[in-house]
């Protein structure tokens, strides 16, 4: 076999990507059911940012408050709410010289 | 926040099952057990409940719903889930068993249990070992003629435990209705990933 064959995936491979895939979908999904029972807006981001390391490997997760700052999460920059109500779809935002943040919505 | 126990066939739990539902603190938990218990003595279940608010539950469940003096049991979330001060998985297990087993022998068809796990954030015990004991409850429920409900209180746990929680459970208790947990991992398939 050459390099270049073993490189490809096999079914196998396939397989477990979209079960990966199929799994982190269900988590998400599952955990929304759940955060419908939250009892605040303070409690579901308590609950979304401890949740991230589960579902993905990110060593920070971030969340935004539209006017204050908590233990977890940060005050949403300037302007936030505006740049997200224009947003049509997934696409890169730019705000106060980062530009590395990524929105997603969920509704057109 | 009420999370009443729903009583019909497509809405309500089948025997063997263990489902997980939560709640927000306060007075919500007693409104659950209530619900909970007074349909598994209308139905003619065995109910045992392994909460620390007993008086105030007991208090609230008709009276003439109690046809047997067995018929519905507490026992303080330590009892139940620390005996003698520690956490054992076997003695847990063993120990929910035969209290199904007691209550076929005593002549009832299905014994009804819930447990609060408000002890498990006050308590040392590793929250992967008490989730490798979940996980394994699920073997005894489909042993014996029994429902299980796990009650988490979502002020006292964060996102990693929630995660468990769903890992561990084949199905769920949401805003009254009960669902397949697609979230839920075999057990040991779970017990390899922790």
């Amino acid at each position: 076999m050459t390099p270049a064959a073993r490189r490809l995936p096999n079914a196998n491979d396939l397989e477990l990507a979209v079960h990966a895939k199929l799994s982190s979908v269900n988590a998400v999904f599952t955990l929304s059911l759940i955060l419908t029972q939250a009892s605040s807006p303070g409690q579901v981001m308590r609950l979304l940012t401890t949740v991230v390391p589960s579902m993905a490997s990110f060593r920070t997760a971030v969340s935004w408050h539209p006017s204050r700052s908590g233990d977890y999460y940060e005050r949403a920059p300037d302007g936030i709410g505006d740049t997200l109500a224009r947003l049509t779809a997934p696409g890169q935002l730019e705000m106060g010289g980062f530009s590395s943040w990524w929105a997603f919505p969920l509704a057109p | 926040m009420s999370l009443p126990a729903p009583d019909s066939a497509e809405l309500g739990f089948q025997v063997g099952d263990h489902v997980c539902g939560f709640y927000n603190g306060g007075n919500s938990l007693d409104d659950i057990v209530v619900d909970y218990v007074s349909k598994g003595l209308e139905a003619g279940d065995k109910c045992v409940c392994f909460i620390d608010t007993a008086s105030s539950v007991r208090a609230r469940v008709p009276a003439d719903l109690i046809a047997r003096d067995d018929s519905l049991q507490f026992f303080t979330e330590d009892e139940a889930f620390l005996p003698g001060g520690r956490f054992s998985k076997d003695a847990l297990v063993g120990g929910l068993e035969a209290l199904a087993i007691e209550a076929v022998s005593a002549g009832y068809d299905r014994l009804r249990m819930l447990g609060d796990v408000s002890w498990l954030a006050r308590s040392t015990v590793d929250i992967k070992t008490w989730f490798a004991a979940e996980s394994g409850m699920n073997d005894l429920a489909t042993r014996s003629p029994q429902f299980m409900l796990c009650l988490y209180d979502l002020d006292l746990f964060d996102g990693e435990a929630v995660m468990y929680v769903l890992q561990t459970h084949p199905r769920i208790c949401v805003s009254g209705i009960i669902i397949t947990n697609p979230h839920y991992i075999p057990r040991r398939q779970f017990l390899g990933s922790v």
